[in-house]
């Protein structure tokens, strides 16, 4: 399956990270399954910060809201945040391409593209995809908005295959290090959507069609489904490339209360978030006095309210205000890891160094205890992954930017014995066409894409569902966005259907259901 | 370790799980919830498929019209079990599209219960869904004598059953602080505390309300709460292309401002938004009104449009939401599938359209944006599962509204004013059309007056040019006739200045010649302007004389009359607009001979410079320069003459033209007049859409108006109720019916009912008069209740935690807008102009208008709002109210709360002069937080100014130490911010003006700064 053009320099990147893949995954297997154990195994510094977190989160599982958040119209109840089935994991870290990943030049290879080249769909053997069933869970944002199934001629896969790992899983080789990591995914080959425009972006997080207006993501439900895992920091943090501006990109935690919703941070110590500095220069000795003497006058006033705790909730936001003032620089100084990680995450190259610090800041948060972290990759309203037209000069390019980071965060997360506690979601809001549009192009395609899962729970090293032989439909298996919401739940220890908010009824869909075939 | 601690609570509840499975099922906490989840929404208190009611045990063991559905000596031959567990879709419970089958945990569990015997607690037969109180018309009962107010009274009587009593007032000074922020946003000036405190009358209080009520500043801020449940929205567009809301929405904001600040009445307000173009087609101050429905404007899917439209109009008005009822008959509520839409057919027919202003022709720019029936005759289908895809085309609906609500539906189609059927020919666009005729005669006149000079000064000139000549050559024959015989360089001298001289005067006379033609250019120019007004104005005549005929037609029949002079009149028009075509004829002719003209003169001039260089190439044959000289000649030459034909033809067809319109003038009168061009522009229907420009329809179909009127009618139980509880809940920080948008049957009977229901009548026989309610509620005791009791032990806090009995007051924190224009308004520096097109977002940190008049649309919005829960654009019927981080880092950090702490130091330090800081700190207290500082407060701040001015002291002095020594000055944490005002004005603050500044900035990052206490 070598495509004959592959460049040569991806095959040793490929041996590279592989060997590190492996590595870890031996030294997971010598220490059974006990993460305290890998946790004392490995090097000691950055593991304390860990223990340290994840001791915290025991102390806070089941615990009331917290103190720093209150909340008007729905009072979530302490039950709601105790988790309901075993927890698998406790932190998320969700990649999203954004416009369009072809999957069938990705995770999904499909021989028969090439077999068919030049062929309508009515031509060749596989006429019968016309006909299915399917072709129906298009709900059309834009009217007429994609290519003429009936005209497009099939466009020839545009990369060759390997497979990566023990488990041999087939990926492209455009993705020669998280080929790597193959033994750690479990790909999903079978999943649809219903927005065939990038609206899907936003489906793939909320649930629900654009059309249908704005819900909370899956990002605002898992913190608002559990409790805070650090003091320090916010527990829904997005990066990247936000969506176009509907619903608040991709960080709307709407009815949930805008306490759960994602805080966007760029990788910038110099300005993380908005207001996070100050907009003059403040001596630190003038800020420490104006500091204590807002605490002495708030206190003054809670001696004569003693009753309100608005108050005391006011004075604890202060004070992790001020604490994420330095928390969150200091997150982002990614001077203090060694030369060899920020290799890793290729902060040695300008090709990788944008999305290599943003996976590299995700670890380091889910050190830190924050809950869900939210990467977007691709530029523009669309997405850059929306290769209309020269799709293989498109995705060779994004490729580079990513695939080495990614790898790189896996390798990274389970040396630190953090990937167990971790689940990495790799998603982008749908596949491309089979059929070309334009000369070397492919257009949007709802009906059958790839994403996968790695981390805590996940049984690594598995290929579950398949598209037909052109990746045109979800065949088996099929899965709608929200079964990864549901797993991604269920390994957190949540049941998304208790999760219910008062007056605002959920459809069945937008729960999704676990994916049991890839659970560990 | 880690694990341990999941194991001990997860593995609990499987073990108490395995001893369930041995005790009897419990109906209520395990059957009921699957019945009534699964089940009931067509087996219960709405509707009775078969007959059969699942709510309770006992309905549900009585069994439908096939008899009994359990069997509790086999389960499994049960009806209940073999229809839930059927593999046939079409006998299968529920059925596909109404929810997925039942889990077989969900199944199990059901058997056993029926294996146990049915075994269940007796429970009441929820009442018909009709008799929903909410569904009821608001009745007044009489007020309880517990009190002097009737809030008060109506309060005091649940308190009393409840043993719970009223908190003491607050302190005034915070009394007239909560007031002036709940009725106008704004905090009290000192000065107006200072007035208050000192006025003793007892008309004190209600003297401030009133005051306050009248400001033009309580219609802004009752605007922006009106505004988050009316889902205001500024427009929102990608590029060029407007995808959401429309243009110049901010014309409805202005509306609502107005309105609340005249007192209109809230059933007025309702019917101007929902069919002000139907009240009032002619009036355009109502007409912006509309603005409420042209904001649900969506670009890609007329569908979505009017579905955003059905549901937040009934959600806003009527509290009842019905996007359950698009897809299938309202679960909860007794709503139909078919009550939505005919609620649709209400909306069916509406579009958008942006009249014009006289003076502004591109509506993008300005215009007043509105709704109008245009689609009068579309009918509206049921879609089957709400698929757009699926319309049942068996039988159109006709517009209606639910059953439930009662009341009179009556349509009545409204005939509609010429202007609004007819833009363009409101009078003053009429006005516009004369005027523009009249000025462009008086420019093509001062045009001619003008060609007319240039002539006689062409004409000077030439004749000069002549004498000029004449002179020379006379000089020239002088000297040739001289006797005396003259010197070489003489003769050639005259030779040259004659030669010259002559070629000056051929020149002016042509610029003459052109000067005449220009002249009788614009003559023609100015004729064919008269003759275009003349005709204009004739026309205007006949179109108003054919639409008074058509008008009085519809009415009275012929009037021969009239129609006589119509025909007097059309003559007129056909007759002017042929003298029209001739003279435009001419000015074409004139101007295309003028052209010829020009082509000639060039050509010729082309001509002879041509043959000049030409022979100067022969004469050097060698020289490169003039080779190429001569080439680039003969290509303008060869150019020049393209042009000359090109003119000449177009003179020619000038010509043909003129003698067509010459012809025309002389044919027979007709009265077959060319009527003005009349513009029907309308929004988009969806993307790809080419928007319709077919004239307006002449009448509306009325159906809008009898909704707006149905509504407003005192007999609708819900309309007065909603209003009441918008208006209660922004008072006292809770509403009285908990869900402010949905009354329905998942709404309870609400513990202050009778309260509810006798501000509603209230509010309806004061003329919907909602400063009344404002002043009624806010001159209660309950309103001047203290918000948190001193004691945290108080037995009430037990007792009602919630506050529902409302033995407290609420404190509440202050909305987004609030804070921005306090800030402001403290600082002195609030800019109380009024109105306008929404402000540019990125104007606002250093803006002084109030927030609620700069852009707000989705993704363009002033960040600062959006950390303190700023609404969203989709739907805010309720603010939430959070104390997040975010909010003290931008109290903390903004440059607009370091700015203002600024300002209002430097405010305070004019105003006050030169005072002991413990002046200063209790007047700082009273600007920002309404009150005096305890002596606690006094004290402890006193303290720390002067411990912070002897620090800033300090610092001054090793800064100018260091600024000394430019090396040092480069240091890293140099202030690169913005200049405080002292900076400004050159010189560094002093410590003293720092450290207050500093002290300022504390205040406002006060916890009761931020809240309504």
């Amino acid at each position: 399956m070598n495509h004959p053009e592959t460049p040569d320099s991806s095959q040793v990147h490929n041996a590279g990270s592989l060997r590190r893949c492996e590595e870890t995954a031996e030294l997971r297997l010598a220490q059974g399954d006990s993460r305290r154990a890998v946790l004392s195994k490995v090097s000691s510094g950055l593991t304390g910060i860990a223990l340290h977190s994840l001791l915290r989160e025991e102390q806070g599982r089941g615990s009331e809201a917290g103190p720093t958040s209150s909340s008007e119209g729905n009072s979530s109840s302490s039950a709601a945040r105790r988790p309901s089935v075993r927890p698998r994991a406790s932190q998320v870290i969700w990649l999203m391409m954004r416009g369009g990943v072809s999957h069938m030049e990705s995770f999904d290879p499909k021989p028969e593209l090439t077999r068919h080249a030049g062929k309508t769909l009515s031509e060749s053997p596989h006429r019968s995809i016309l006909d299915s069933p399917f072709l129906r869970n298009v709900r059309e944002q834009v009217a007429n908005n994609v290519i003429d199934k009936t005209q497009a001629k099939i466009y020839p896969l545009q990369v060759g295959f390997q497979r990566g790992g023990y488990s041999g899983i087939e990926i492209s080789d455009w993705w020669p290090h998280v080929r790597g990591c193959a033994d750690e995914l479990a790909v999903i080959r079978s999943m649809w959507t219903s927005d065939n425009n990038h609206g899907a972006q936003l489906e793939f997080l909320t649930g629900r069609h654009l059309l249908d207006g704005c819900h909370p993501t899956i990002g605002a439900w898992v913190n608002y489904g559990l409790g805070r895992l650090s003091d320090n920091l916010p527990q829904f943090v997005s990066m990247g490339p936000q969506l176009d501006s509907q619903c608040f990109g991709g960080t709307d935690s709407n009815y949930l209360g805008p306490e759960h919703a994602g805080v966007v941070l760029q990788i910038d110590p110099e300005n993380p978030l908005p207001f996070a500095k100050s907009a003059r220069s403040v001596s630190p000795r003038l800020a420490r006095a104006r500091a204590d003497l807002l605490g002495q006058l708030n206190q003054i006033t809670a001696t004569e309210y003693p009753a309100d705790r608005n108050l005391i909730a006011r004075m604890k936001s202060y004070e992790l205000a001020f604490r994420m003032q330095t928390a969150i620089p200091e997150l982002l100084q990614f001077s203090s890891e060694t030369a060899e990680t920020q290799q890793l995450y290729g902060l040695d190259s300008d090709v990788t160094r944008p999305f290599g610090q943003q996976v590299l800041a995700a670890r380091r948060m889910v050190e830190r205890g924050v809950r869900f972290v939210q990467i977007f990759h691709g530029e523009g309203a669309a997405g850059a992954w929306d290769a209309h037209s020269a799709l293989k000069s498109n995705h060779t390019s994004l490729c580079a930017q990513v695939d080495k980071p990614i790898a790189g965060l896996l390798t990274d997360l389970r040396r630190r014995g953090l990937l167990d506690e971790t689940i990495v979601v790799w998603s982008t809001e749908f596949g491309r066409t089979p059929c070309a549009q334009g000369a070397d192009g492919r257009d949007h395609h709802n009906y059958g894409f790839s994403v996968w899962m790695a981390g805590g729970g996940i049984r690594g090293g598995t290929v579950h569902g398949a598209t037909d032989e052109l990746g045109f439909h979800a065949v088996e298996h099929r899965h709608y966005v929200t079964d990864v919401h549901a797993t991604v739940m269920h390994l957190l220890g949540l049941n998304s259907h208790e999760l219910e908010v008062p007056g605002r009824k959920r459809l069945d869909i937008e729960h999704g259901q676990t994916i049991r075939e890839i659970l560990a | 370790m880690l694990r341990g601690v999941y194991i001990g609570f997860l593995t609990l509840p499987i073990l108490c799980g395995n001893v369930n499975a041995e005790e009897a099922i419990d109906y209520i906490r395990e059957i009921k919830p699957i019945l009534m989840r699964r089940c009931a929404s067509c087996h219960g208190a709405v509707r009775q498929q078969a007959n059969l009611r699942l709510d309770t045990a006992e309905l549900l063991k009585k069994g439908g019209e096939s008899g009994s559905v359990v069997s509790i000596d086999s389960p499994d031959q049960s009806l209940l079990i073999s229809r839930i567990t059927a593999v046939d879709d079409s006998l299968r419970m529920p059925p596909p599209g109404e929810g997925t089958p039942l889990s077989g945990e969900e199944i199990d569990l059901l058997k056993r219960w029926m294996k146990e015997g049915t075994v269940a607690p007796h429970e009441d037969v929820p009442s018909d869904p009709r008799h929903h109180w909410a569904f009821q018309v608001p009745v007044r009962k009489e007020v309880p004598s517990l009190a002097q107010h009737p809030i008060d009274a109506f309060l005091e009587v649940l308190r009393k059953e409840q043993g719970l009593t009223a908190s003491p007032p607050i302190s005034p000074d915070l009394w007239l602080r909560r007031l002036s922020l709940d009725l106008t946003g704004l905090p009290p000036a000192r000065s107006e505390l200072k007035a208050f405190r000192a006025d003793h009358s007892s008309e004190a209080t209600s003297a401030v309300i009133d005051r306050l009520l009248n400001s033009p500043h309580y219609g802004e801020r009752w605007a922006r709460h009106w505004m988050d449940i009316w889902r205001y929205s500024d427009w929102y567009g990608l590029g060029e292309e407007l995808r959401f809301s429309h243009y110049h929405i901010w014309r409805w904001r202005d509306w609502i401002i107005e309105s609340l600040n005249d007192d209109m009445g809230y059933d007025q307000m309702v019917i101007a938004m929902l069919a002000g173009d139907e009240v009032a087609p002619d009036d355009p101050d109502t007409l912006r009104a509309t603005g409420f429905l042209a904001r649900n404007w969506d670009i890609f899917s007329r569908n979505k449009w009017l579905d955003m439209t059905i549901e937040h109009t009934s959600r806003a008005f009527l509290g009842v939401t019905m996007q359950c009822a698009r897809c299938h008959d309202h679960k909860f509520d007794p709503v139909s599938q078919e009550d939505y839409y005919r609620l649709r057919a209400v909306f069916e027919p509406f579009q958008i359209r942006i009249d014009r202003f006289a003076g502004q022709l591109d509506r993008n720019k300005d215009g007043v944006v509105r709704i109008f029936d245009d689609l009068t005759e579309a009918p509206t289908w049921l879609y089957v599962r709400g698929e757009e895809t699926q319309p049942d085309q068996t039988r159109p609906l006709s517009p209606g509204v639910p059953a439930v609500l009662g009341g009179d539906f009556q349509i009545h189609t409204v005939a509609l004013p010429l202007g609004a059927q007819v833009p363009d020919k409101r009078p003053e666009i009429i006005q516009e059309v004369r005027d523009q005729a009249r000025n462009a005669l008086a420019t093509a006149h001062d045009a001619m007056l003008k060609a007319r000079q240039l002539l006689l000064a062409a004409q000077e000139s030439e004749k000069a040019a002549v004498m000029a000549a004449d002179n020379a050559q006379r000089i020239l024959n002088d000297l040739q006739q001289s006797t005396s015989a003259p010197s070489a360089e003489a003769l050639t001298n005259a030779k040259s200045s004659a030669a010259a001289a002559a070629e000056r005067s051929a020149k002016a006379a042509i610029a003459a010649a052109a000067a005449l033609r220009d002249l009788l250019r614009s003559e023609a120019a100015r004729t064919a302007a008269e003759s275009r007004q003349t005709s204009i104005l004739a026309v205007l005549e006949a179109e108003k004389l054919q639409d008074d005929c058509d008008a009085s037609t519809d009415t009275a029949g012929e009037d021969s009359d009239a129609s006589t002079t119509l025909q007097t009149a059309a003559f007129a028009a056909s007759h002017a607009q042929r003298q029209q075509a001739v003279a435009e004829a001419k000015l074409a002719e004139l101007t295309a001979a003028q052209d010829v003209a020009n082509a000639t003169t060039l050509l010729d001039g082309f001509t002879a410079a041509h043959a000049a260089a030409a022979a100067a190439e022969v004469a050097k044959p060698a020289d490169e320069t003039l080779k190429t000289r001569t080439v680039s000649l003969q290509a303008a030459l060869t150019e020049a003459a393209g042009k000359l034909t090109e003119s000449r033809s177009k003179l020619q067809l000038a010509r043909t033209e003129l003698s067509r319109a010459e012809a025309a003038a002389t044919e027979p009168p007709s009265t077959k007049y060319t009527p003005r061009p009349l513009e029907f522009h309308r929004a988009k229907m969806t993307y790809r859409d080419t928007p319709s420009t077919a004239p307006f329809p002449k009448v509306s179909t009325g159906r809008r108006l009898a909704l707006a009127r149905w509504m407003a009618d005192r007999r609708n139980p819900l309309t007065a109720r909603v209003a009441v509880n918008h208006i209660w809940a922004r008072h006292f920080g809770e509403p009285l019916v908990n869900n402010v948008f949905d009354f329905g049957l998942r709404s309870p009977r609400p513990v202050h009912q009778d309260l509810l229901d006798w501000l509603a009548v209230e509010l309806i026989e004061s003329g919907w008069s909602m400063k009344h309610l404002h002043r009624l509620i806010v001159s209660s005791d309950a309103y001047r209740m203290q918000s948190s009791p001193p004691n945290v032990l108080d037995s009430r806090i037990a007792a009602d935690p919630d506050n529902i009995y409302y033995w407290r007051m609420n404190s509440r924190r202050m909305e987004a807008e609030i804070i921005r224009d306090s800030l402001l308004h403290a600082a002195g520096r609030l800019d109380k102009t009024q109105f306008g097109p929404d402000l540019p977002v990125a104007t606002a940190e250093n803006g002084s208008r109030r927030t609620i008049y700069y852009r707000y649309a989705r993704g363009d919005r002033m960040l600062f709002l959006t950390m303190f829960d700023a609404p969203s654009v989709e739907e805010c019927y309720r603010r939430p109210e959070t104390i997040v981080p975010q909010q003290a880092l931008a109290l903390v950090n903004s440059q607009m709360a370091i700015d203002r702490a600024d300002d209002i130091a430097a405010a305070l330090t004019t105003e006050l002069g030169d005072v002991p800081d413990a002046v200063f700190v209790t007047a700082a207290f009273e600007q920002l937080l309404g009150r005096e500082p305890g002596q606690e407060e006094r004290h402890q701040v006193v303290q720390w100014l002067q411990r912070v001015t002897s620090e800033q002291h300090d610092e001054t002095i090793e800064l100018a130490r260091q600024t000394k020594a430019p090396e040092v000055a480069k240091a890293e944490d140099q202030p690169k911010a913005t200049a405080t005002p002292q900076e400004e004005s050159g010189r560094p603050p002093s410590a003293q003006m720092t450290a207050r500044s500093a002290f300022i900035h504390v205040l406002i990052n006060h916890n009761d700064f931020v809240t309504i206490r």
